[in-house]
């Protein structure tokens, strides 16, 4: 018995007698050799006898709780689980396994749709055009991911095939506003990662950026609203420059020039938004909008009307928001029968 | 691996009949552990019932478990919690986790019942348990009635082992500032039934 090695249990109390795990088994499942340990313990603290006593009648009669006996049997309750169970196989069998069936034909679905995509694909090689109507604002998404919104009465073409290794190369008429995708490598530029427009004889060749072009009467102003540009002419009286970001050029057809500082690059693309920003545009610059891109004959028979400026920014939804903001504005008469408007200035 | 671990692999393989030996292991034990949270059987027994179907439903995703009777304790008890703190809601007066009740009741035998000292003691632990705060009276409960060591209380709990232990120290601590001594006869008595 002595060769029991023993805790030091001199400074326990009831508390600690009732909170120790030896002692908690030793009451509730005593074996033979906890019987043998305590009494030791009892023989060496003897002292503790009380103590230990009142700690296991706490235990005791905290394990032997009445047990709650509910009225609903067990058997009742299982047989409520088991019914909910099989309802819960049933709803497996009646719904995963024709959905099985269902995902088997709705590949054959997809399958077909597949094959028409392909088709589809391999007619839309070779060349694409895209026109808009006067007063008709167009989008055109390129195969690149590349967007275009053409302003009323403009064109683009491309032609597409499966090779990219070629520049992304358009031509286009009228007026377009271009978000290109930059799709190089950083520091790996090379031929095939740059965007080319042809437009008026020039080439503009870029990187990934955002500019508006407009090509009317044998004028082209390019406006570049971000990233880098390039403008080059090759043959008679050959150029090339480089823009930067809020440049405007003006081509006539013959020079090059840069544009008028009033005329911001970003204001160049608020036709996209169907607005008109008409800082620095004279009343025959508005005029002309009018006839290029809502197909309008515009008369201006007084001197020097023409030449009216005016800044701020007009909707430009269609031609008669046009022609309301600028009667108020310009202060002038307009008289509109069909495409036919005539501007006169107001009598004094 | 006990006959119990058995069972329980055996109901994750797909066997009903485990599930029910698991069942029938726990419903009363379960049912008697609600039982201190609410005196409502209707809610208790909806917790068993969606928390038997929610383990089939999901018995292949379920792991191999050391002690089941872990397993299902925590199980019933988030569910039961869970529901506790959103029926409140819906009757107007709102309960935390902290103020569900926990409601334990010193038990006793039958030959203690005639000892007029029994009784004594008895109502003076039930006026200590009293004292306590819900989650102390849980900790206690679980500790001496369901036997489980701090590890499962911990784990039954969602606590860490040391706010374990903090806990039972309280609870031990406010028994200390209520309880009495005892009466030494009726103690020598106690023990001489405890180890029959």
């Amino acid at each position: 018995m002595n060769s029991l090695e023993l805790t030091d249990y001199s400074s326990f109390e009831t508390l600690d007698f009732f909170g120790d795990e030896n002692f908690i088994r030793y009451v509730l499942h005593p074996e033979e050799a906890d019987r043998v340990y305590w009494a030791e313990v009892l023989i060496k603290y003897p002292q503790k006898e009380e103590m230990m006593e009142e700690a296991s009648a706490w235990i005791m009669m905290l394990n032997h709780q009445v047990v709650y006996v509910p009225e609903q049997k067990a058997e009742e309750c299982w047989d409520k689980i088991s019914s909910r169970i099989s309802r819960h196989e049933h709803l497996e069998v009646k719904y995963i396994i024709p959905l099985k069936r269902a995902v088997k034909w709705l590949s054959g679905v997809a399958a077909m749709v597949l094959i028409f995509l392909v088709v589809n694909e391999v007619m839309e090689q070779g060349k694409q055009v895209f026109q808009s109507k006067y007063g008709e604002l167009k989008t055109v998404n390129f195969p690149d991911e590349s967007v275009a919104i053409l302003n009323g009465n403009s064109r683009i073409y491309y032609v597409r095939n499966w090779r990219s290794d070629k520049p992304r190369e358009l031509w286009m008429d009228g007026e377009a506003s271009f978000k290109v995708k930059h799709v190089a490598i950083k520091n790996r530029i090379q031929q095939a990662d740059s965007f080319k427009v042809h437009v008026n004889g020039i080439e503009l060749t870029v990187l990934g950026t955002r500019f508006n072009v407009k090509n009317r009467r044998g004028q082209t102003e390019i406006s570049l609203v971000e990233g880098s540009l390039r403008i080059d002419k090759t043959g008679e009286g050959a150029f090339s420059r480089l823009m930067k970001p809020g440049d405007v050029f003006i081509y006539d057809g013959h020079h090059l020039q840069k544009g008028i500082a009033q005329r911001s690059a970003t204001s160049s693309q608020a036709w996209t938004r169907r607005e008109l920003e008409i800082d620095g545009y004279t009343l025959k610059d508005v005029a002309e909008i009018l006839e290029d891109t809502y197909g309008l004959k515009v008369r201006m028979d007084t001197p020097g009307l023409g030449d009216k400026k005016l800044s701020g920014t007009i909707p430009s939804g269609s031609a008669d928001d046009i022609l309301f903001v600028v009667e108020k504005v310009f202060d002038v008469n307009i008289s509109r029968n069909k495409n036919q408007v005539i501007i006169t200035p107001k009598p004094k | 691996m006990t006959s119990e671990q058995k069972a329980w692999d055996d109901f994750r393989y797909g066997d009903e009949r485990s599930l029910k030996l698991i069942f029938n292991t726990y419903y009363n034990l379960l049912f008697n552990y609600g039982h201190k949270f609410t005196p409502d059987d209707h809610i208790i027994e909806d917790v068993i019932q969606d928390l038997f179907v929610k383990l089939w439903a999901d018995r292949a995703g379920i792991n191999n478990t050391e002690s089941v009777k872990n397993y299902i304790y925590k199980a019933f008890r988030r569910r039961l919690i869970r529901k506790l703190d959103y029926a409140p809601k819906i009757m107007a007066f709102p309960v935390t986790e902290d103020k569900i009740q926990f409601d334990i009741e010193p038990g006793h035998d039958h030959r203690m019942i005639n000892s007029e000292r029994m009784r004594n003691i008895q109502s003076k632990l039930a006026a200590a348990l009293e004292k306590m705060t819900p989650r102390q009276r849980e900790v206690i409960h679980l500790r001496y009635f369901e036997e489980m060591d701090f590890e499962e209380i911990a784990d039954v709990m969602q606590l860490s082992t040391k706010a374990t232990y903090k806990l039972l120290y309280r609870a031990i601590d406010t028994l200390k500032k209520n309880l009495p001594r005892f009466d030494y006869l009726v103690i020598l008595y106690l023990l001489d039934l405890s180890r029959k």
